[in-house]
């Protein structure tokens, strides 16, 4: 998350800001252009910076991409309220085109049920009464609600495509003349960005890194030619703070105080990938200074450049008027006008009477009519999810299955949606139990490989590492021996990048290495796999998978240990019952020159390979100490009980064991039917998948698997594409049902919870996650080209900061088109549903603990359903709870219990619970 | 693709038996219509055909569901097939010919992506055009003055080439040509804006357009002969190239935009070496680097994962006297190997400032691999390395020198050009790595900050600034607000 609760701290190039502890306006401000200013007069730009700062989406580099959510700045609001904002900001659009639902109303994807239920649920959250919506509108003649709303689909006209609104000066001079300041202005302040977050390729930046963004560029832009030498005098007049030129530069464009907002936060929000990358950084990477201070030396810069380019004043003009179809400012016709014309589209004879009762329908619609139709499309997948639930009582939860036999082993994955098909598929092979668990494994630890110097944040965006985990050899003798073979591959990457970025030997290095590189790429791309196989990467990790490499444990003290494992056992509702092998699976993925590799990989562990994670939890249980603090804690592992770590590579689905057979395991042969089922399964996943890749024959897994290795292939796996549902809850709610991997699944034991706790962890931690995912996936399919990534093939990385398409431009944001469709679009832009299997108030009671979680549900960012004592599900709405399904009057009153009803207690009435009139 | 690639392979060969093969297709002098393969026809047009095949098939994946891909498929197969009636014209039309159909497709095929802001433009067309006119303009010349010369004929153009302005208009224009299709200043900015179009067209580009400068050196050289200053300013524009390309690379962000800088200060240097009388190394310069560039274009997107795989350890700190041994190691090692390799190979004469490029290239390695391996192990393999790898690099220059000897028999020179002009190579490639290097060390921001505005400029594509100063807006007192 970016760092908006960063303090202001004043600096000695920062006159605007107090120090806390002087009066504000004791200190004396920087004179403006010769004149004096006096704080009360000079127009605020810093609560416009937070604003920007705010609406900015947190941005990590490639290497730790993990998808985020790019209107995270905006989700205090309700779902339509920020698509209005992202509209006007950004130009981003949070719905389909209107076509997109026409077509789906036609072929029946969206059918009359759908629209009745999205209708139903929009109605009981509006106050005052609501049509039902199985009432007819009209009787004579009979004009149901659907139709009303498929007429009025129809007749809607064809908005423009949502374009961000003119907010800086340099966009409404283009408006008002039609030259192309602020692409100019773009071009070069990106360049100076681009030098800013230090990048690869950049190495002559000591400049910015010695004086800071604003102030390299005041010194070379005074003295650049291209620049006319009047902008040269103006660029050369400014100095001192960034804040102090921001305004400056404002006066002398004549901005007036008003319109002062807009123009920051439009300066911001211009380039929103460079401004989001340079505030990431500024928080958390190279360019460390407060996001703030960043920020307002890019809005310096812009506005600087801006201001030398035009003539003075030229600001002064009011603002063309926006468009009236503008996206953002849907303004419809009135609805009378809507009514009467619907009306006539139904051929009804519009009647004072006929055209109240379609008004009253279209009220609960509101100018934005893809929001009801967007409800629609989402309802059908999340029934039919729903309905694939397994009911209450069909198979016995874990709880009560302690007393049965233990089963062969449990495997613990993580809770992406590729787990789901592996989970499903092991299933099928033998006795086995699985669970699901975030896939950092409760391990908020920093990494630190062999080979590396330094260690890495392996745990969640938002978790901050608290412990360090390193790798040793197994047998001491051997740590010289390897310690030499890493040194080996330093040296060769030392020499080849040595000569390839020297002063005199590229241009040979060039040519001599190109006869041995010419036919690698021809191999590569003619035959991957056989190609990867002879580079050696064909068998990857294999130190860590033979066991030479094992976790160093000795950072952490003892009682860390215990309570860490003792955190992820209680949260997995693993605290009895133990298989005879644990198996903790962590997933990574394999792919070829591929930027976006990290968005494969677990999302979890802050996009990295979350075998590491599943390595050190497993070493962690196998502890003797550690066991004997757990079974202190009330958590008794038996003896013969082994935790093992296991690898999926989500790619090739190839799930294997990792590292040696733990010591003193009485029943070798459980772990070798283990590993032999595991890559069983994976097998069966990989001929899963194959149909659905483009270019792969189905049920070919070879094919798949080819994918992993071929750097010409845009698309190597689907990866988290098509996620609809986060389920929370025990297996048996899910158990065998194919759920086509779309959903995240998370164990939760009901019965073991009573206070909640595990739950509110649940929906305040993983659950936000999944939110994000599911969040950039819809924004890279409804607004591709601000935060989506745009076609792979045109992909030019910036270091692995980002990347752009093409030679220059906005750092791309969010994820590429062929990451969500194929050649029609394979990820429907469906929010996430999260089904929570727990009473209704518990999960009042969790919300409550989980305020964002909470926002989140209460704007409709997400749909959050719950089972209550009898098995029936009631969505959460507005401020109560609704039943999923709006019964239809020909059912009785009381939905018939699938469980034998308790004799004598009558079922608990759910608070606040809204009941659709019967 | 594939089938022009075997056919290719099997052409090369032939011409190892017959030294020249020649396809006539119309001989109505001075509208002579011939292609044909020679020596230097044959290697190139392996070159280009298997670069083209492999882009192709990395195409078909990697722009698969893309609207560009028909155009793609189209515009690059006329580019693949110009650039190989390029590498076999033997005769000046088919070559004029050739030549402007590649550019057209070089247009053609970055069109076939709209991006908003960029796509090419006039920076993409106006070099291209220029130097298509410049090149026609100087065959005229040469039909006009001498008929339908063989290209291929080692020594007819020079026999061919007479005295006068308009012979000197011909070199003059032809220096154009060659340094626009190569990218050399003043003609720079059409490569940065191809990058504007998928990878796949980066990597043709390398096979046969950005070479194909060097080629018509190659071919056409014996136009310069007879003027020095031509050549001159051609090894002027090479080297200065070097120069601000390199300095640009430093502060260019963008994966691709160092790669395409690269490719500008590398076909710098290839031009240079041409100049200098070193046909054989141009050829093999060639040849290696537009292999290494479409290699490198096809993977760009590995940045991110070389990173992340990287081994990042420190390496290990020998003594000041052990570091400086290791560093004369270094310099030592490869110095003898070549030094013995030269002398003791028969038929490989290379020049003197070639053989210190070399040596420059072979001790970074060397050194870098000692940096982190100072054991007497690691010695040990290095030298081993460099006494197996450097041997047999030259071995590999003699034999092609030896392949390509009857086609580039008659490369033109010009007496007492070569010396200067390599020389004048070290100095452009040394010069910008230098200047970092001492702005770095010897504590003078000022230096520093002026290399990093002359990075900056010549980082900048040279579109001129839009500034509207021509609209007339009063310029208003400020404080003035109109609503």
């Amino acid at each position: 998350m970016s760092a908006a609760e960063q303090d202001l701290h004043p600096s000695p190039r920062n006159p605007l800001v107090a120090a806390p502890d002087q009066a504000a306006g004791s200190a004396a401000p920087a004179p403006v252009g010769g004149l004096p200013l006096e704080p009360a007069l000079a127009p605020d730009v810093l609560s416009p910076l937070q604003a920007a700062l705010e609406l900015l989406p947190p941005a990590p580099p490639l290497s730790e991409l993990a998808a985020v959510n790019p209107l995270a700045g905006l989700d205090h609001l309700r779902f339509e309220d920020a698509a209005v904002v992202a509209a006007h900001v950004f130009g981003a659009d949070a719905y389909l085109p209107l076509g997109a639902y026409r077509d789906a109303w036609a072929s029946g994807r969206i059918s009359a049920d759908d629209l009745r239920q999205a209708f139903a649920h929009r109605a009981a959250a509006a106050p005052g009464g609501a049509p039902r919506p199985h009432d007819p509108v009209v009787t004579d003649p009979r004009v149901e609600v659907t139709d009303v709303l498929v007429a009025d689909l129809d007749i809607a006209p064809e908005a423009p495509a949502p374009a961000r609104q003119p907010m800086t000066p340099a966009e409404w001079w283009d408006a008002a003349t039609g030259d192309a300041v602020r692409a100019e202005v773009d071009r070069r302040v990106d360049q100076w960005v681009g030098l800013a977050l230090g990048l690869t390729g950049a190495r002559l930046r000591g400049p910015v890194e010695r004086h800071g963004l604003f102030a390299a560029w005041c010194d070379a832009a005074a003295r650049d030619r291209s620049l006319p030498a009047a902008a040269r005098h103006r660029v050369a007049a400014l100095h001192g703070a960034p804040e102090a030129a921001i305004v400056e530069a404002l006066v002398r464009l004549g901005v007036p105080d008003s319109d002062v907002h807009d123009v920051v936060v439009g300066e911001v929000t211009a380039r929103p990938g460079w401004a989001a990358r340079l505030a990431w950084e500024a928080a958390h990477g190279r360019y460390r200074r407060p996001p703030l201070e960043a920020l307002a030396e890019l809005v310096a810069v812009r506005l600087g450049l801006t201001m030398a380019l035009l003539p003075t004043g030229a600001a002064a003009p009011g603002a063309p008027e926006p468009a009236a179809t503008a996206a953002g400012a849907v303004v419809g016709p009135p609805p009378e006008a809507r009514a009467w014309a619907v009306a006539v589209h139904l051929g009804v004879e519009p009647r004072p009477e006929v055209l109240e009762a379609i008004g009253a329908v279209l009220s609960h619609l509101g100018p934005e009519r893809r929001a009801l139709w967007h409800a629609a499309l989402e309802a059908g997948p999340r029934r039919a999810l729903v309905d694939a639930l397994l009911p209450l009582g069909t198979r016995p939860r874990r709880a009560a299955a302690v007393a049965r036999p233990r089963p062969a082993a449990q495997v613990v994955c993580c809770i992406d949606v590729r787990s789901e098909a592996l989970r499903r598929h092991l299933e099928r092979l033998g006795d086995y139990e699985t669970l699901g668990f975030a896939g950092f494994f409760g391990l908020p630890m920093a990494w630190r490989r062999l080979d590396r110097d330094h260690a890495e944040a392996s745990c969640p965006l938002v978790v901050e590492p608290s412990v360090e985990v390193s790798e040793r050899a197994a047998d001491p003798h051997d740590a010289a021996a390897l310690r030499r073979r890493r040194h080996g591959v330093a040296g060769l990457a030392s020499a080849t990048t040595g000569a390839a970025k020297g002063a005199v030997s590229p241009y040979l290095w060039a040519e001599a290495f190109g006869w041995v590189a010419g036919p690698a790429a021809a191999a590569r791309t003619l035959a991957p796999t056989a190609a990867a196989r002879l580079a050696g990467r064909g068998g990857r990790g294999g130190d860590r998978r033979s066991g030479a490499v094992e976790v160093d444990l000795d950072a952490i003290p003892v009682r860390a240990r215990a309570e860490l494992a003792e955190g992820a056992l209680r949260t997995m509702g693993l605290t009895s019952g133990f298989a005879p092998a644990v198996v903790l699976c962590g997933h990574g993925s394999t792919t070829t020159a591929n930027p976006y590799e990290a968005a494969l990989r677990c999302g979890a562990c802050g996009g990295r390979d979350g075998t590491d994670n599943a390595r050190t939890m497993a070493a962690v249980l196998q502890d003797p100490e550690v066991r004997r603090a757990l079974a202190e804690r009330g958590i008794a592992i038996p003896d013969d009980t082994v935790f093992v770590a296991a690898g999926h590579d989500t790619t090739t689905d190839r799930v294997a064991l990792v590292g040696p057979p733990p010591a003193g395991l009485p029943r070798r042969s459980v772990l070798e039917r283990l590993a032999a089922d595991l890559a069983a399964a994976g097998d069966a996943v990989a001929a899963e998948r194959a149909g659905d890749l483009p270019g792969a024959r189905p049920g070919s897994a070879r094919r798949a698997r080819r994918r992993a290795w071929d750097w010409a292939e845009p698309t190597p796996e689907w990866g988290l594409a098509g996620n609809l549902a986060f389920v929370i809850g025990d297996r048996s709610l899910t158990r065998g049902t194919a759920l086509g991997r779309r959903a995240f699944l998370h164990s939760y034991d009901r019965d073991a919870d009573h206070d909640g706790a595990l739950l509110t962890g649940i929906l305040a931690g993983p659950a936000l996650v999944t939110q994000w995912i599911n969040a950039a996936y819809h924004f890279s399919v409804t607004a591709p080209d601000v935060f989506g990534a745009g076609s792979k093939a045109l992909h030019n990385p910036v270091g692995v900061a980002g990347v752009l398409s093409g030679p220059d431009g906005d750092l791309r944001l969010g994820l590429p088109r062929q990451s969500v469709a194929a050649e029609a679009l394979v990820h429907e832009p469906l929010r996430l549903l999260l089904v929570v299997d727990a009473p209704l108030e518990r999960v009042e009671r969790a919300l409550d603990g989980a305020e964002r979680t909470r926002d989140l549900v209460v704007n409709e960012w997400v749909a959050l359903v719950a089972r209550d004592e009898l098995g029936r599900w009631w969505r959460r709405a507005g401020d109560g709870w609704q039943p999923t399904s709006p019964t239809p009057p020909t059912l009785p009153t009381l939905p018939t219990p699938t469980t034998p009803p308790s004799p004598t207690t009558a079922p608990p009435e759910p608070r606040g619970a809204t009941h659709v009139p019967h | 693709m594939a089938v022009a690639f075997a056919a290719s392979i099997v052409a090369a060969a032939a011409v190892v038996a017959t030294p020249r093969l020649e396809l006539v297709l119309a001989d109505d002098r001075p509208w002579r219509l011939a292609v044909g393969v020679d020596r230097l026809a044959g290697v190139l047009v392996v070159l280009v055909s298997g670069i083209g095949l492999v882009v192709q098939t990395y195409a078909r994946r990697a722009l698969r569901f893309d609207p560009s891909a028909p155009g793609f498929l189209r515009w690059s197969l006329a580019l693949t097939g110009a650039s190989l009636l390029v590498a076999t014209a033997a005769s000046p039309l088919v070559m004029a010919l050739a030549w402007c159909a590649g550019g057209v497709a070089v247009v053609r095929l970055v069109a076939t992506t709209r991006i908003a802001a960029g796509g090419g433009g006039d920076a993409l067309r106006r070099p291209i055009a220029v130097g298509d006119a410049a090149l026609v303009l100087a065959l005229a010349v040469l039909v006009a003055g001498a008929g339908a010369v063989d290209l291929q004929a080692p020594g007819e153009v020079a026999a061919a080439v007479g005295g006068g302005w308009p012979w000197y208009l011909a070199a003059m224009a032809l220096v154009v040509a060659v340094a626009s299709r190569s990218a050399q200043q003043p003609f720079h900015a059409w490569l940065p804006a191809t990058v504007a179009a998928p990878t796949a067209v980066s990597a043709l580009l390398h096979a046969g357009v950005v070479n194909a400068g060097a080629v018509l050196v190659l071919r056409l050289g014996g136009m310069l002969e007879p003027f020095p200053g031509a050549w001159l300013v051609l090894a002027g524009l090479a080297a200065w190239t070097m120069v601000t390309s390199v300095s640009a690379m430093a502060v260019t962000p963008d994966a691709k935009g160092v790669l395409v800088r690269s490719t500008a200060a590398q076909t710098g240097f290839l031009l240079l070496t041409t100049a200098a009388g070193a046909p054989v190394a141009a050829v093999a310069h060639l040849v290696g680097h537009a292999c290494y560039k479409a290699g490198a274009f096809l993977g760009v997107g590995g940045v991110v994962s070389a990173r992340h795989r990287a081994t990042v350890i420190d390496p290990p700190r020998p003594g000041r006297a052990a570091a400086l041994g290791l560093a004369g190691l270094a310099v030592a090692a490869p110095a003898l190997v070549l030094g013995a390799s030269v002398a003791w190979l028969p038929g490989y004469d290379p020049s003197l400032v070639l053989v210190a490029f070399a040596l420059g290239t072979a001790a970074v390695a060397l050194a870098g691999w000692l940096r982190h391996r100072p054991d007497a192990r690691g010695v040990l393999t290095g030298v081993a390395a460099t006494a197996v790898l450097v041997p047999a690099y030259v071995a590999l220059l003699a034999a092609l020198g030896a392949y390509l000897e009857p086609s580039l028999a008659g490369a033109a020179t010009v007496d007492g050009l070569g010396w200067p002009a390599l020389a004048l190579a070290g100095v452009a490639a040394a010069a910008p790595a230098v200047a970092t290097r001492i702005a770095r060390h010897v504590p003078t921001p000022h230096l520093e900050d002026a290399m990093f505005r002359f990075a900056l400029g010549a980082a900048r594509p040279s579109t001129p600034a839009l500034v509207p100063v021509r609209v007339p807006v009063r310029e208003r007192a400020v404080g003035e607000v109109r609503r």
